[in-house]
């Protein structure tokens, strides 16, 4: 058995051939689940060469017809020979898979679907193209939206962090946050778990600093109102989102974080939007490429050793995974004089990781989910809600800015103040 | 008889399945009715691996004879009691992609075989599965 995987147009093409036994469908398997993101709705299964085919190549078949249905999408199938058309009649599935005598054929099926589903988003959102990437815009919330700073960016950057600065934060009053905290019953026994962390609607996602690398993933059951975060540092979204947009990547590679954040300031000015400099977002979207890390150590003072740990942590790839964010965008070119000047720094550390890249400064957390598919026609907190119910946990990290992602929903807050606690 | 024994993991199977095709082909059963024995035979072993034994250790012993115009191919396993012919029919019609898709692997074996028998004895599950050689197949 041989299987070839191509992406053509957002359709996604498995050539199978030779036999396909018991043994060979759950390497079948193993190969679909590597290749397919989670915003593939629509996907062509080329047979030709196959000769040989038993119940499971049934079965694999079948659940990938099933996953992609719930995404409204679908498969086709072409190139069928005798022997797995028998296989498939005797079984009566003959007719439950739309059939093609040749892969153009079938992918032009499968092509015509997923224009029509373009053409539907397209009407309901006319689509801006800048950078990579294709905006299209829809108004949320026309109140100002403000950032709260607690604790100051670079005193953890010094890893100067001491009891009397922590803080403990209600999960319902940071509904959208970043910063470096930890969840435990005192402050004492968070201080060597301080990580990466940040909170998308009410639930906690954190990666504790210290022995393994693994992050945890928190969602209170029912009232968060009484769960508390302890944090050294937290920058919360006070109001919400003035836009939501629907962003898709027009480069094959995905659009870098960097570029994404450029592109919707120079939309804001071309839209006149309320725009001062500061932007924070939330993103619900498909991972082209992960560029992540995080504190192996943390921010306080070790036997009184402070320099920062150049072992952190890094992850990357994901692609195609489904990833929800929350992150803060700086346009250092702007006139930010009308920001509060000493809050303004406390978020504006420097940044090991190369936060600040050609007048841009951005912070942003991001989580990694598998098998939470895309839907364009969901909202964004619908998505991200999705992600934490029926997705699987996979990671979370600070995001580099040369995070990738090919496809987003993004809650934009044009930030008219920061406040500092 | 000639006969075969395998580990009971799923990568073992091509192996056996190019053995047991390979042995039929020396009884001399014609090209047709291998590949359709094959199929019974892969969906019967696909399930005891899968299913049978709890863990890799397991073995499976496959043997072939040819008495006249019958071949019958014998599988042997000692993974808890299973009897195949006792699984219901798979409902084959409705709303195909969204029903259940049980059961198709023992369908294929009663439509690929004239004869299933199953046996339990001394702590082994014994599925002999039958096919007669129709003259018009050849030979």
């Amino acid at each position: 058995m041989m299987i070839v995987t191509e992406r053509k147009d957002d359709v996604l093409i498995f050539g199978v051939n030779g036999r396909l036994d018991g043994y060979a469908a759950s390497q079948v398997a193993v190969e679909i689940e590597r290749n397919l993101r989670d915003d593939d709705r629509s996907v062509v299964v080329d047979l030709d060469g196959l000769t040989y085919m038993s119940s499971a190549g049934i079965r694999v078949l079948l659940a990938l017809q099933k996953k992609v249905k719930a995404r409204n999408g679908g498969i086709a199938l072409c190139n069928i020979g005798e022997y797995p058309k028998n296989v498939l009649s005797m079984a009566g599935f003959d007719k439950v898979f739309p059939t093609f005598p040749s892969r153009e054929e079938a992918f032009r099926e499968m092509r015509k679907r997923e224009d029509s589903l373009s053409l539907i988003a397209d009407l309901k959102n006319p689509m801006t193209e800048r950078g990579s990437a294709r905006f299209g815009f829809e108004t949320a919330s026309r109140a100002p939206a403000s950032l709260r700073v607690q604790g100051d960016h670079s005193a953890l950057a010094r890893n100067r962090i001491s009891e009397e600065d922590i803080s403990a934060e209600r999960l319902s009053e940071i509904e959208y946050s970043l910063g470096l905290g930890a969840l435990g019953s005192t402050v004492e026994d968070v201080m060597p778990f301080l990580g990466e962390m940040m909170t998308l609607r009410s639930a906690m996602i954190w990666l504790p600093a210290g022995g393994h690398d693994t992050p945890d993933f928190f969602v209170p059951a029912g009232d968060a109102g009484e769960v508390r975060a302890y944090t050294a540092f937290n920058l919360s979204l006070e109001g919400a989102f003035n836009e939501i947009a629907d962003v898709g990547a027009t480069d094959e590679d995905g659009i870098a974080l960097d570029a994404l954040y450029r592109a919707i300031f120079a939309l804001a000015k071309e839209r006149k939007r309320d725009c001062r400099g500061i932007l924070a977002t939330a993103i619900w979207g498909v991972v082209a490429d992960f560029k992540g890390m995080g504190r192996k150590r943390s921010p306080a003072p070790m036997n009184g050793d402070s320099t920062p740990d150049p072992e952190d942590r890094t992850a990357t790839n994901y692609s195609g995974y489904s990833i929800v964010a929350f992150g803060i965008g700086i346009d250092r070119s702007a006139d930010l004089s009308g920001y509060d000047q000493s809050a303004l720094d406390a978020i504006l550390a420097p940044q090991p990781e190369g936060g600040d890249a050609n007048g841009l400064y951005l912070h942003n957390h991001g989580a990694v989910f598998r098998n939470a598919p895309w839907n364009p026609e969901a909202d964004l907190i619908k998505g991200i809600e999705r992600c934490f119910a029926d997705g699987e946990f996979v990671d979370m990290r600070h995001l580099l800015n040369t995070t990738k992602i090919y496809r987003a929903k993004v809650g934009i807050a044009y930030i008219s103040a920061i406040k500092r606690r | 008889m000639e006969e075969v024994t395998i580990d009971a993991a799923i990568s073992s199977l091509p192996g056996a399945l190019s053995s047991v095709t390979e042995i039929l082909g020396r009884l001399g059963v014609p090209e047709k009715t291998v590949r359709e024995l094959e199929l019974a035979v892969d969906e019967a072993v696909t399930n005891i691996m899968l299913h049978g034994y709890t863990s890799l250790e397991g073995l499976i012993r496959l043997s072939c004879r040819r008495d006249g115009d019958m071949v019958r191919i014998r599988i042997e396993d000692e993974a808890p009691p299973f009897d195949p012919t006792e699984v219901p029919e798979p409902d084959l019609g409705g709303d195909a992609d969204e029903r259940p898709i049980g059961g198709l692997g023992i369908h294929f074996i009663r439509k690929m075989t004239d004869e299933i028998r199953y046996e339990r004895t001394e702590g082994r599950n014994i599925l002999i599965l039958g096919k007669r050689i129709k003259t018009s197949d050849g030979r």
